[in-house]
């Protein structure tokens, strides 16, 4: 704050003051006397000097004068008692600042003492500025030629430079603009058409605003880069497309700042516009580019990674990631053997390796368990821009189903091999040619011929020990008509020397519409099959008489047992007879002598009487007869076994089927006589068939018996009621017929279809194999040509209907 | 035998009759024939007069053999039934085994059929009481020792069943052993043969046919033990078969040939056959005969037995055993076992010592001594005391068998 001198010889008036104003921070010095005032001024300066008037060495206004004098700078504020207009008017004419008068108010003072020191404040400028202003003047106008010296090159610099900036503009490959906050926006280095197409009288015709150019849907992408550069230091640089005039697409980059005004509002945006259309299209392309060749990669099936020559994994398609169960991310820069393998280091054969030192293809084909699969991997050299391998396209195809095709393939032929040398059939195949292309190990082993000795040759030129003049013919038919051919017994020999029998069959080898290009021969051996038959056949026969065996024997039993008690009779009775011719005689003798002794006669009638003369008489002839007839049966039952079974008859005769019949029902006599009574019925018309006596015979025994055993179960002992069996022939068109009918209780129709099958009984275990009727079909159908059919009615009875063929060549007429 | 023996012939073959009638013309003095042609004629005949032996064929329409046996087993217990059969059906015979006695086949000889009828009317004389010869003639099986029961049940079901193993089971049951007899020497299945031996029997027979009769035909049945004490049952079975090997020895050591051997011990197993007959059929006859054997000891055990039965055990045994066709050897041992006679060294005399040396009452320690109801003249006949100490040897050489 301002220094002040106070003055005044009353000391209670300078106490006052200097309260006064050291209260308000003024620094207060004060002088009794205008002398000590001298002192004071001369030692100090002082802002403002209050000064009394009336002092009794010097007076105050002589002070006022020395001071305002002697320091010009200092403010002079009087103060007196005397209100006297005179002083006052001498003091303002010495130039002091202010008057006070006495009594001293504190208000007053202060504001005096403001006023003073704000005039001295004033005062000492104006002194300052008139004391420069000459000085100035002649500085300024000193400098304002210089001035004009400047401005002029100046000017013509700017000139200079206007011109190259202009230039500039015009050459610069963008737009600059200033824009407005209303979006106006004004071209500073062209027009607006030329970026537009919209001409300015457009525009204003249009009420055109900038963003009605952007294209719709980048306009917000525009104003958020706005907000955002709005939200930082003004800058932007926001790309979007433009539609102009004419329709185009123009992209856009657009950078710029915004320019704010005093009040934060936007005063104007400076930007440039670059058309980087081109450039946008050649991105997009890039793009479009990079996004095909991705999809591209990760359609492909196969698993493709780019391995650098550290075997990281550089990219991998999505095939590949998926099939390691790592994504995309997790797998690149991870060493591809760690991640396939599971390995620390690369496996045997890596191609990758491989590649990486020859810079070529390679290629391997490997069984991957941890990825489930077999897989052909081939790995390609991979270059930078120049020219230095930096790596490989590692491909890995699925193979596995290929791999296992391939694998099932060999695998089947293998099998097929096994399976032709495994089959007990002989497996024979020869081409059009009639060459041997496959020959398996039963015929190896039938014909003792081993496979290089046959291979290769023509059939025709091999030593098979079969009957060629059989065999040979019918492969050239079967390969000439392309059909299948069946041949049975064809004669060969075995390897043991000694004769057998092959079935046969031949077939053609021929794809659809084309030519036979062989024939496969497949054979069996069946030497046994055919000896096993003929035990069967001999089984069943046997199986049947020793069936009648039982029944045989009683039949025969009974009348030896009668023949025989009649034998004893007769010897007895004989005995008896002589005993009584005997006595006969003596009576004979004695007549013939003359005389009868009474005694004689009386032994004669007692012995007579003894013998039962009268009983052997009645009874021995009936006796001599009954053992005839006895005899006469045994023979007939031999006779009829014979016939039944005759043996050793291989080939067809003539057979008269009344005679068959009869001796069937003779020798089964004992199975059905217990059950039911016979009723035959046989044609004398009936012509004689070619048949096998033997097994016919069989059929009619099986038939009866059936017949018998199916009376047997409608009939028991307590109704004593019996059955009939019911057998007729006669002749029919080209054959004969023989019909074999029970009064049983019929065949229950579910099982109507199975009754010829083999095995297939109804009757309890023991009794009867079940192959009685399956071989009377086999007989009847397959050796005779005939047919086996059967009527039936439940409750009633089954009649079995056997029809043969006279001429046996003509058969098929009766297959049913 | 004050009366004809009345025999009836059934067969569905008239000449089959006529053939026998004639054959039989001369024993019209003996027998009262009557002939007829099935099974219903038969029973008729049997309800208007007593049928001794009735003769029958096997397979006949309406009722056949084996019905009408059954029947007549049932209602005419007495009568011996006999089958005469030219059948060889191994399942019908299976079923004729229970009710027939014997079976012959045809054909068969006038002097087998006479014999055989005649034999069976002969027992017919040895019981008098018609209450015991009905039950024993409706006998069809004889009761077997439980535990060899068991064990013939068991071989036969066994896996691997041996033909040795049953010889040897029923070789020591007098039950199996008489009814496997019964079945070789009838000539069921077709064996005319005299077989003594049970093992041979079984081999006859075979192991097919054994099993089907002892599962199918049930020929062997177990001692229903509860009439009688375990102590009789045992003791019975150890005394059949001691006697039985006993007799055998002393027959050999006799110098007897090997059927004769045999007989003797067959004789000697079933000697006390009846005794079984009558425990298993009369236990109560049975206790009372104990009981009063035990009250009065000087009462000989004969003599009670025909107070009680009318018919002495040896009589009862003979008796079934003959019914059942084994040969006269063993049947006249079984008969004569307590009352001998002849002088020959036979089957019988072997039996009748083994008994005697078994049973104690005859011994070489004092061979003076002869049992009471023995006949002194019979045993000097024999030999005896001479032989004593050889067959006190032979018996000392046997050994109670543990059951």
């Amino acid at each position: 704050m301002a220094s002040v001198l106070i003055v005044d010889d009353e000391k209670p008036v300078r106490q006052l003051l200097t309260s006064y104003l050291a209260d308000r921070g003024y620094t207060c010095v004060v002088a009794d006397s205008s002398a000590a005032a001298r002192d004071r001024l001369s030692a100090g300066s002082f802002e403002l000097v209050l000064c009394d008037i009336k002092m009794p060495d010097e007076s105050g206004l002589s002070l006022a004068e020395f001071i305002l004098d002697s320091f010009p700078g200092t403010a002079v504020v009087m103060m007196s008692g005397i209100d006297d207009l005179a002083v006052v008017e001498e003091a303002v004419q010495l130039g002091v600042y202010g008057y006070l008068v006495k009594p001293l108010e504190r208000n007053v003072v202060l504001i005096c003492v403001i006023n003073a020191l704000q005039r001295r404040q004033l005062e000492i400028a104006d002194r300052f500025h008139r004391k420069n202003l000459s000085a100035m003047v002649e500085a300024r106008t000193a400098e304002l030629k210089r001035s004009i010296q400047a401005l002029k090159k100046a000017q013509a610099e700017l000139q200079r430079s206007q011109e190259s900036y202009r230039a500039l503009m015009s050459n610069l490959p963008c737009a600059v603009y200033r824009g407005t906050a209303d979006w106006s926006l004004q071209i500073l280095n062209g027009s607006l058409e030329i970026l537009t197409g919209y001409s300015a009288a457009d525009i204003s015709r249009l009420g055109l605003k900038w963003p009605d150019l952007i294209v719709p849907e980048d306009l917000e992408a525009v104003k958020a880069a706005t907000r955002l550069a709005l939200a930082g230091d003004g800058t932007f640089v926001r790309q979007y497309r433009i539609r102009t005039h004419d329709g185009r697409i123009v992209w856009l980059e657009d950078r710029g700042r915004i320019v704010l005004d005093a009040d934060g509002r936007i005063a104007y945006i400076d930007g440039v516009f670059f058309d980087i259309s081109a450039q946008k299209e050649a991105e997009q392309k890039i793009t479009r580019a990079k996004r095909q060749w991705e999809t591209t990669f990760d359609a492909v099936p196969d698993l493709i990674a780019i391995i650098d020559e550290r075997h990281c994994i550089q990219q991998l398609n999505r095939a590949m990631a998926e099939r390691l169960g790592v994504c995309k991310q997790d797998a690149i820069g991870k060493q591809c053997f760690h991640l396939v393998h599971r390995t620390r280091q690369p496996i045997t054969g890596c191609p990758h390796a491989g590649t990486m030192k020859d810079n070529r293809e390679h290629s391997l084909e490997l069984t991957l368990p941890e990825l489930d699969g077999h897989f052909l991997v081939s790995t390609s050299p991979l270059s930078d821009a120049a020219g230095h391998q930096i790596g490989c396209v590692h491909v890995a195809r699925d193979i596995s189903t290929r791999h296992q095709a391939a694998e099932e393939l060999r695998h089947a032929h293998r099998e097929l091999a096994q399976l032709v040398n495994s089959i007990t059939s002989i497996l024979i195949e020869v081409d059009a040619a009639g060459r041997i292309v496959r020959w398996n190990q039963a015929a190896r082993e039938t014909f003792d011929l081993p496979e290089e000795k046959v291979k290769g040759q023509l059939l025709k030129d091999t030593a098979v020990p079969w009957s060629r003049e059989v065999v040979l013919p019918a492969v050239s038919a079967c390969c000439r008509q392309g059909r299948p051919t069946e041949l049975s017994d064809v004669g060969f020999t075995r390897t043991d020397g000694r004769d057998g029998f092959l079935s046969v069959s031949l077939n053609p080898i021929q794809e659809e519409g084309r030519k036979c290009q062989g024939v496969l021969i497949l054979a069996m051996d069946i030497t046994e099959q055919r000896i096993l038959e003929a035990q069967l056949s001999q089984a069943q026969k046997l199986e049947s008489i020793g069936q009648l065996a039982a029944g045989i024997a009683h039949e025969i039993n009974s009348p030896i047992q009668y023949v025989g008690d009649n034998l004893r009779f007769l010897r007895d009775a004989f005995t008896d007879m002589a005993r009584l011719q005997r006595a006969c005689d003596q009576v004979v003798r004695a007549a013939q002598s003359g005389t009868v002794p009474p005694e004689v006669v009386q032994t004669a009638a007692k012995t007579a009487a003894e013998v039962d003369i009268d009983y052997l008489c009645e009874e021995v002839p009936v006796a001599v007869r009954q053992s005839l007839e006895g005899v006469e049966q045994v023979s007939r039952i031999v006779r009829s076994m014979k016939e039944f079974s005759h043996p050793g008859q291989e080939e067809k005769t003539f057979v008269d089927l009344n005679r068959a019949l009869e001796s069937t029902v003779t020798v089964a006599r004992n199975e059905y006589k217990y059950v039911a009574d016979l009723e035959m019925d046989l044609s004398a018309e009936l012509p004689p068939v070619p048949c096998l006596p033997g097994e016919m015979n069989q059929v009619f025994l099986n038939l009866l018996i059936n017949a018998a055993h199916a009376i047997g179960e409608v009939v028991s002992p307590e109704n004593e009621h019996r059955g009939t069996i019911r057998i007729c022939t006669r002749p029919v068109d080209g054959g004969v017929e023989v019909r074999i009918g029970d009064t049983g209780p019929g065949i229950p129709e579910k099982i109507q279809n199975r009754i010829f099958d083999p095995f297939f009984t109804t009757k309890e275990v023991g009794r009867g194999t079940g192959q009685g009727l399956a071989i009377s079909h086999a007989v009847v159908v397959e050796k005779h040509g005939g047919s086996i059919t059967f009527e039936t009615t439940p409750g009633h009875g089954t009649t079995f209907i056997v029809r043969l063929p006279v001429d046996s060549k003509q058969g098929s007429h009766y297959g049913s | 035998m004050d009366r004809k023996l009345s025999v009836l012939f059934v067969d569905d073959e008239p000449r089959i009759l006529q053939g026998l009638r004639r054959m039989l013309h001369t024993m019209r003095q003996q027998w009262d024939m009557a002939f007829v042609s099935g099974g219903r004629q038969a029973l008729e005949v049997f309800s208007q007069k007593a049928v001794d032996v009735v003769v029958t064929d096997m397979r006949m329409p309406g009722m056949n053999g084996v019905e009408l046996l059954s029947a007549v087993q049932e209602r005419y217990p007495k009568t011996v039934r006999i089958v005469l059969s030219g059948h060889s059906d191994k399942e019908l015979i299976l079923k004729a085994v229970s009710p027939t006695h014997q079976y012959l086949s045809k054909p068969c000889d006038a002097e087998q059929l006479i014999a055989t009828i005649t034999r069976s009317c002969n027992l017919n004389a040895l019981l008098t009481k018609d209450c015991v010869q009905r039950i024993v003639a409706r006998m069809d099986a004889l009761p077997s020792l439980p535990s060899l029961y068991a064990q013939i049940m068991d071989e036969v079901q066994s896996a691997d069943v041996s033909m040795q193993k049953i010889g040897h089971i029923v070789a020591r049951d007098p039950a199996m052993s008489a009814k496997i007899l019964q079945l070789v020497n009838s000539s069921f299945f077709g064996l005319p043969r005299r077989i003594a031996d049970p093992q041979h029997a079984v081999n006859l027979l075979g192991l097919e046919t054994i099993k089907a009769l002892v599962l199918t035909a049930e020929i062997f049945s177990a001692f229903d033990s509860r009439n009688l004490s375990d102590a009789f049952i045992e003791g019975l079975w150890q005394h059949s078969l001691r006697t039985g090997d006993l007799a055998a020895r002393i027959a050999k050591n006799e110098s007897l040939d090997k059927m004769a051997q045999d007989h003797s011990q067959m004789a000697g197993l079933l000697h006390d056959v009846g005794k079984l007959v009558l425990a298993a059929r009369l236990p109560d006859d049975c206790a009372a005969l104990a009981k009063r054997l035990a009250a009065r000891p000087d009462q000989g055990r004969i003599a009670v037995e025909q107070e009680i039965f009318g018919a002495t055990h040896a009589e009862v045994g003979a008796y079934l055993l003959g019914l059942w066709g084994l040969p006269d050897p063993i049947v006249e041992a079984v008969l004569h076992h307590h009352s001998p006679t002849g002088r020959d060294f036979d089957a019988l005399a072997a039996v009748c010592v083994a008994d005697m040396l078994i049973n104690g009452s005859l011994s070489a320690d004092d061979p003076a001594q002869v049992p009471a109801d023995a006949d002194a003249d019979y045993l000097s006949g024999l030999r005896w005391p001479e032989k004593a100490q050889a067959w006190q040897e032979l018996y000392a050489q046997t050994a109670e068998e543990k059951i």
